[in-house]
């Protein structure tokens, strides 16, 4: 009994950063249609610019995640501005086909720089957590789990109030709903794509910085990334956001219970056959979208 | 030029290229050759699918891997000759394709994307966790290497480097005949018809599905082939051979020779696989600067370069129904 | 008449979420007829030939063709029973030719079969040559045929107009829906589609054709069914249609012709 709790609590705080990084690729996709291979490489980057300031620099571990945050949103912006937009510009271009390409170029590449930068080992990124978990009855908790846990709850939190409340989220969910009717009412779609562009890259990198910081740091860490997050916005019906979340925590805890109840190595493999088997017998997700289908 | 003709011309320039290098003997260049003889098989068959029907196929490897790892166990573990694996791999990576076909072919664009790209990552850690049949991350090693007869060549033995290089062509030639027959048949047609406008294919009683099938079978068959064809020549199969790298590399040569052409496939095959390597470029740097390549190829050239040196626009007078598949090159 | 109506359609109705667009269609068209559908904009015209040609699903209601039912069918297999519909923009398949786009149309019926135009049989290359002679044929009829080997998207849009009509004509049709055939063209060319669906009738076609042009309507058929916001408010012959006073007083005002 004890160890289910344990792995449900486990697999809850994983699953947060993953409902972090699908609700970023869900900005994404669902305001642009763009299928984003790069996410996973932000999130890289995200980490790996973390230890870059913390490991080397010495930086303090929380503003240096602020500005890893704020560098890899500023250098989505900067895609968004440079490359994405240029193809959706274009008449000659299959839209989907061209902003696959794009991102599958910028990955491989990213993925290669990272890898020439900073090298292939693994790295810790150095951080303020005590290592000695708190102890609840029978259940340890470590601190940095329960950071990752709480730091994405708040920010999911406080994203999901901000596009209720501010006038920019307001756009957003209106681009969001129906690009074409937001742009006919003088929406400023494109500056709107750069901001989802730029904060669907924020959310990817922070996810990064968090499970980074409970695991290594490696160029190549983020191709499973994109697939969990491509993962999750299966599972949870793609483009829609408590889909999203709730994608997040069932992928986290079923990574958990087949880590601990089957075998380790078939942990990665459980949400890719969970994945098929949504596509076949649910290809909407378990939360669908409620968005104008064309 | 006509599609019969620029087939032609595909074979003729394979060809010639291999007996130029056979020729002259050099073992390194032929290795580039037959790698990239194998891959243009790739290429054509990912052109089937994202050119011809537009059906961006992101996870078309998988039927390399397929193949590949096919004839490893026949040949491994069953004892099989290796013509025959490579018949049964082939016929494998087909029933293969049908099988995903039934799954992602129910899904549309972006869907689509994400579940091919899903099938082929689900493949790489089934090879590496499946350790009984596929000895995990070790992969498979010591295929016997393949020989088979030729007209004019005799018993060609892929132990040399000549040969197996003709044993690439060969299939190779094999694959462009195949591409050349669908693309000029009626399945060209309507594949041509459902990628520039689905609803009015079916407006006139072309059933989507069907087609695509058939473009997604013929395609798995492809790579099916190449990937048998890989393993016979490099001896071992890992999971690596699922790895998106492979599927970069097909992509780029898509894309640089032009998506949906008849030759791009085989004229961005031989530039990806030879260009690097006469540049000398490190191995290190070859992803990254293939990523940027891939960038700028469909942002600057999305035709590709069989399209470069003809303007877009069809000249007045052009010859009633010259274009018989009506690509753009 | 009193031979079964080659087209029935009983309380055909369909939702987008909270929006009727349809409601309760009923109407029939028998062989040989030439059937204008009229009313203002959004009344749910398109959304009907949609749901005829089986590219939306109705939320109730039935559509029976040559006496059977169709519910379920998708498009391709309702196209290869001859029902095809024209769509209401401009519809042609990218830059092929538009001889090219016309063989497309022709392709589905293939009298070889996918295996032997595979292999490429005597007998498929022979089809394969009736298709493109085929195809000039219908070029000509419709009056493109100086278009033939011109890219279909660099066309002026009354030619890609016509040119969807080519293809539809092309897949053989016993019953042609056109969505709007003339919308978008000058009043020429408006003028010489009407001709043309004249010849298509003529041929045999039954023809059921939205239309906005009074004077394309009144010319043509033999029956008019005027829709308003999802149901049908009148069906009878364009005389009585013209004379009705609700039908003037309400829609063809708009159309400024009453
Ligand atoms: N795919 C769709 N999703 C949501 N609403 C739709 C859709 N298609 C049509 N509608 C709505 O259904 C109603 C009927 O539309 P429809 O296109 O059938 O009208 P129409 O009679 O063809 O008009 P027009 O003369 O403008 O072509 C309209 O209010 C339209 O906005
Ligand atoms: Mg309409």
């Amino acid at each position: 009994m004890e160890t289910l709790v344990q792995q449900l609590l486990d697999g809850l705080m994983i699953g947060a950063a993953y409902a972090l990084m699908a609700v970023g690729l869900t900005i994404i996709f669902g305001l642009m249609d763009v299928v984003n291979f790069a996410h996973g490489e932000f999130y890289m980057l995200g980490a790996f610019v973390v230890f870059q300031l913390v490991g080397l620099q010495g930086l303090n571990y929380f503003l240096a995640v602020l500005l890893a945050v704020a560098a890899v949103g500023l250098l989505g912006v900067i895609v968004q501005r440079t490359l994405i937009r240029r193809v959706r510009q274009s008449a000659r271009l299959n839209y989907l086909y061209a902003t696959s390409i794009v991102t599958i170029g910028l990955s491989i590449f990213l993925q290669n720089a990272a890898q020439l930068v900073w090298g292939a080992v693994p790295k810790a990124i150095p951080q303020p957590f005590p290592v000695e978990p708190i102890i609840l009855g029978s259940i340890a908790v470590s601190p940095v789990r329960l950071f990752i846990l709480v730091a994405s709850m708040l920010v999911i939190a406080t994203l999901a109030l901000w596009l209720k409340r501010t006038l920019a989220g307001r756009m957003i969910r209106a681009t969001f709903q129906d690009r074409e009717a937001a742009a006919l009412i003088g929406l400023p779609v494109d500056r709107i794509d750069a901001l989802a562009f730029g904060g669907g890259t924020m959310l990817a990198a922070l996810a990064g910085v968090l499970l980074g910081s409970a695991f290594q740091v490696y160029p190549t860490m983020g191709g499973l990334a994109t697939l969990k997050a491509f993962t999750v916005v299966i599972l949870g019906g793609m483009g829609s956001f408590p889909g999203a979340i709730a994608g997040g925590f069932v992928l986290g805890v079923s990574e958990s219970l087949a880590a601990g109840y089957l075998s380790a190595g078939l942990k990665d493999a459980i949400g890719f056959a969970v994945v098929i088997a949504v596509l076949m017998f649910r290809p909407t997700g378990l939360l669908p979208a409620v968005r104008r289908v064309r | 030029m006509s599609t019969r003709r620029r087939a032609a011309a595909g074979l003729a320039i394979s060809v010639g290229i291999a007996a130029g290098l056979i020729l002259l003997g050099d073992a390194y260049l032929m290795r580039i050759a037959t790698l990239g003889a194998i891959f243009a098989i790739l290429a054509l068959g990912l052109n089937l699918t994202a050119g011809h029907l537009g059906l961006f196929d992101f996870g078309y490897v998988l039927y390399f891997g397929i193949g590949g790892y096919a004839t490893a166990l026949l040949t491994l573990r069953a004892g099989w000759a290796w013509e025959a694996a490579l018949l049964a791999s082939v016929v494998i990576s087909v029933a293969a394709g049908v099988v995903v076909g039934v799954v992602v072919l129910r899904l549309r664009g972006p869907y689509f994307v994400i579940a091919t790209f899903s099938f082929l990552t689900v493949a790489y850690y089934v090879a590496i966790n499946w350790r009984d049949v596929t000895n995990g991350s070790l992969g498979l090693i010591g295929l016997p290497a393949p020989a088979i007869e030729l007209p004019f060549l005799g018993r060609v033995d892929g132990f040399s480097p000549s040969g197996a290089l003709a044993i690439a062509v060969t299939g190779l030639l094999v694959a462009v005949g195949v591409v050349w027959r669908v693309v000029a048949s009626g399945a060209g047609r309507a594949w041509h018809a459902i990628r520039d406008n689905e609803d009015l294919a079916s407006s006139v009683g072309l059933d989507p599905a069907r087609y695509a099938f058939l473009a997604l079978g013929i395609s798995a068959g492809l790579g099916g082939l190449g990937g048998s064809l890989y393993a016979g020549y490099v001896g071992i199969v890992t999971p690596e051979i699922f790895s998106f790298g492979h599927m970069v590399n097909v992509l780029l040569m898509v894309v640089i020779g032009g998506t949906g052409t008849f030759l791009g496939p085989l004229v961005g095959a031989f530039l990806v696989e030879s260009v690097p390597e006469l540049l000398r470029v490190a191995e290190a740097f070859r992803l990254p600067i293939f990523g940027i390549m891939l960038i700028a190829a469909i942002l600057f050239a999305p035709r590709g370069v069989v399209s470069l040196r003809r303007p877009r626009r069809t000249r007045p007078g052009r010859q009633l129904g010259s274009s018989v598949t009506g690509d753009p090159s | 008449m009193s031979d079964p109506p080659l087209l029935e359609v009983t309380d055909l109705s369909r939702r987008f979420g909270g929006l009727v667009a349809l409601s309760g269609l009923t109407f029939t068209v028998h062989d040989a007829e030439v059937v204008s559908l009229i009313g203002p904009n959004g009344a749910g015209k398109t959304t009907a030939f949609s749901l005829i040609a089986g590219f939306l699903t109705p939320t109730s209601g039935r559509v029976m063709y040559a006496g059977r039912d169709l519910a379920g069918l998708p498009p391709h297999r309702r196209a290869r029973l001859g029902l095809v519909r024209t769509f209401q923009q401009a519809a042609v398949f990218g830059e092929q030719s538009a001889l090219d786009c016309v063989v497309a149309g022709t392709m589905a019926r293939s009298e070889p079969g996918l295996l032997a135009s595979l292999i490429g049989t005597a007998r498929a290359r022979r089809a394969e040559a009736a298709h493109l002679d085929e195809a000039l044929a219908i070029l000509q009829l419709c009056g493109i045929e100086q278009r033939a080997s011109d890219p279909a998207s660099d066309l002026p849009y009354g030619d890609q107009k016509v040119l969807g009509i080519a293809i539809a004509l092309a897949s053989r049709p016993r019953l042609l829906l056109l969505d709007e055939p003339t919308a978008g063209l000058n009043a020429m060319e408006s003028e010489q589609v009407s001709l043309l669906l004249d010849r298509i009738n003529e041929q045999g076609v039954t023809v059921l054709v939205v239309e906005h042009r009074m004077e394309v309507v009144m010319g043509l058929s033999d029956r008019v069914i005027v829709l308003d916001h999802g149901v049908v408010i009148a069906d009878d012959t364009p005389d009585r249609i013209r004379a009705d006073e609700a039908v003037i007083r309400a829609y063809l005002g708009d159309f400024g012709l009453a």
